[in-house]
């Protein structure tokens, strides 16, 4: 049955998944509600396209999982045809031209516009007849979300889908994703380690750490429980008493300058010898990969 | 409205309009150039129709000769355009099983909403089937050009076009019913050996073909020569007899004037072909079916791991 309004389109308890004696998912717990940018982080092997690969029905993780209120691996096909994956950015198949891709899809994807398609191929530098080996890996991504952003789904998931892309590709992906399918009510889930390029387009953020869930909370949330302190250099030694969860220095362009990050207030008097400054997803990410002893797994 | 509401999906067709578009180049060359070649020949080769016979005998009616000439074209033209396009597609079976692997598009067919299965079949069905059943239209079409080129070379256009169209036709019909059929019972016999391959394939990559090839045609005989075990040598000749039976049966040549043979060829074939389908009554078929179906479940793990 598919899921209405506000139900979560992906819900998931107790995910677990070894390959041998590598856990590569450990007892996850988490939902996704419509409407939202999730990010999935986490160092290269932490897990990530491990879980990916589970809600589209690739793998089976031992656990509950519905995804768009179906069972992934018994329901892929069904499953598929409301939700769009792009697993990676170089794998559209070589032979074919762009306008062949199109043809493709529209005769297999039961949700896919072909005009919508090359409306949004006309907003790049790339031709209808362009072949796909012919292009760059940048243009390829953008060919590749041209044509999933082209079809009627709810959810989309994209494993690391800016990787090896150079800066301006990277940039053109990201604001096609923004512009074409971000329209507030279907849902992202997006996988990656270069965690400050995303940063922006975020609503929540999942934070893996060696297959634990370190972190499930909206961005929102995290500037109500974390707390950043700028300090001056002698305060180091009565900052790093109160046991941060991160000491590291600043940007030059936020003023440069040690920084502690706290789970929560700091103790007054500590509080009293810095400036609060919004913690950056990158210093989480840091704070809470770096140390896999603190699995906090919700706001 | 969507262009997909407008003309529903169908994966089937998709994943057939992914081949055509894929191998289209090398199909078409298939299909095209054996007449294009024997057309070439008639239009400016030296192709006499000899109207005596080999022995300096008398001289055949020309009427005789475009005849023969035109039911030989006509069948021989068929034949070759189904047996040449079912070569290449055996000779490219074991690509078939990894090349989606090997330019790391699996990922983005496995994202689409179609199943494995049918990903799996559809490629079987357009290389085994659809394109050497083009192959035999092909020739035939080519066979008419061919032989009104040949003919009219020799007697004048007005030779092929008095040709008892009918009868010609009729058996020709007769005759691609019976080759379609016996396709079909062919690679139901050869199935197991041409899934083994696109298992190889699968598994050990290029090395696939060569190390089956091994198996088959060294330690086969070798097992035969040394233990007197013979089950792999007698399996392969076993299917291979199988499979030319469900084309043609064994038997006399039928004698008698071309102009009745013609006649009766829709009947001989339909003999035949019932001969064929009766070979299917024997407990092999049953070994056949199921290794076939094992064979293309190793296929099928194989490609849902690979995604």
């Amino acid at each position: 049955m598919a899921p209405l309004n506000d139900e979560p389109l992906v819900h998931a308890r107790g995910l677990h998944l070894a390959y041998g004696r590598k856990t590569a998912l450990d007892g996850l717990d988490f939902e996704i509600r419509p409407g939202r940018v999730v990010g999935l982080l986490g160092h290269n092997g932490a897990g990530k396209t491990t879980l990916m690969k589970a809600l589209v029905g690739l793998i089976e993780p031992a656990g509950t999982l519905q995804v768009l209120g179906l069972r992934p691996r018994q329901q892929r096909v069904a499953l598929l045809r409301q939700l769009s994956y792009i697993p990676d950015v170089a794998i559209l198949p070589r032979w074919a031209r762009v306008h062949e891709l199109i043809r493709l899809m529209t005769s297999l994807h039961p949700g896919f516009s072909a005009e919508r398609a090359r409306q949004l191929i006309r907003r790049t530098s790339v031709a209808l007849d362009d072949k796909v080996k012919s292009l760059s890996k940048g243009m390829v991504a953008q060919v590749h979300l041209a044509l999933v952003a082209a079809i009627h789904a709810r959810l989309l998931v994209l494993d690391e889908p800016t990787l090896g892309l150079d800066v301006p590709s990277r940039k053109a992906f990201y604001e096609m994703l923004l512009d074409e399918w971000c329209n507030g009510a279907r849902s992202v889930l997006i996988s990656t380690h270069q965690v400050e390029e995303v940063e922006g387009l975020l609503t929540d953020v999942l934070m893996l750490n060696e297959g634990k869930l370190v972190l499930n909370t909206s961005l929102e949330a995290i500037d109500h429980r974390f707390v950043a302190l700028a300090h001056d250099a002698a305060a180091s030694e009565v900052v790093a008493a109160a046991h941060p969860l991160l000491r590291y220095r600043l940007p030059t362009h936020s003023g440069g300058g040690s920084a502690a990050l706290f789970d929560g207030e700091p103790p007054p008097a500590v509080a009293a010898l810095g400036q609060r400054v919004r913690p950056s997803l990158v210093d989480l990410f840091m704070a809470l990969t770096r140390a896999p002893e603190l699995h906090r797994t919700s706001a | 409205m969507t262009e997909s509401h407008v003309f529903p999906t169908s994966p089937l067709r998709g994943l057939l309009l992914r081949e055509w578009l894929q191998q289209r180049t090398g199909w078409l060359l298939v299909l095209l150039a054996p007449s294009a070649l024997l057309l070439a020949l008639a239009l400016f080769g030296h192709v006499n129709v000899s109207l005596h016979g080999d022995d300096g005998g008398p001289a055949m009616a020309a009427s005789s000769a475009a005849l023969i000439t035109t039911a030989s074209v006509l069948g021989g033209m068929m034949v070759l355009g189904l047996g040449l396009s079912l070569l290449v597609a055996f000779l490219q079976a074991g690509g078939l099983a990894r090349r989606d692997v090997q330019d790391r598009s699996i990922e983005f067919w496995r994202a689409l909403p179609v199943p494995d299965a049918l990903a799996l079949a559809a490629p079987l069905l357009a290389h085994l089937v659809l394109v050497p059943l083009a192959g035999m239209v092909a020739g035939l079409l080519g066979g008419l050009l061919v032989s009104a080129a040949t003919v009219a070379h020799a007697d004048g256009l007005g030779a092929w076009l008095a040709l008892p169209w009918g009868v010609l036709l009729t058996a020709a019909l007769a005759l691609a019913l019976r080759l379609a059929a016996g396709l079909l019972l062919a690679l139901l016999w050869l199935s197991p050996l041409l899934l083994a391959v696109m298992v190889a394939s699968a598994w050990l990559k290029r090395w696939g073909v060569p190390v089956l090839a091994l198996l088959l045609g060294v330690v086969g005989p070798l097992l035969s020569k040394i233990y007197g075990v013979t089950v792999i040598g007698d399996s392969l000749r076993y299917l291979l007899t199988q499979a030319i039976y469900g084309v043609v049966n064994p038997g006399p040549d039928p004698a008698g004037p071309l102009d009745n043979l013609l006649r009766a060829l829709p009947q001989l074939a339909l003999t035949d072909l019932g001969e064929s389908l009766a070979r299917l009554a024997q407990p092999q078929l049953a070994a056949v079916l199921l290794a076939s179906a094992a064979l293309f479940g190793l296929l099928l793990w194989r490609r849902q791991r690979t995604g």
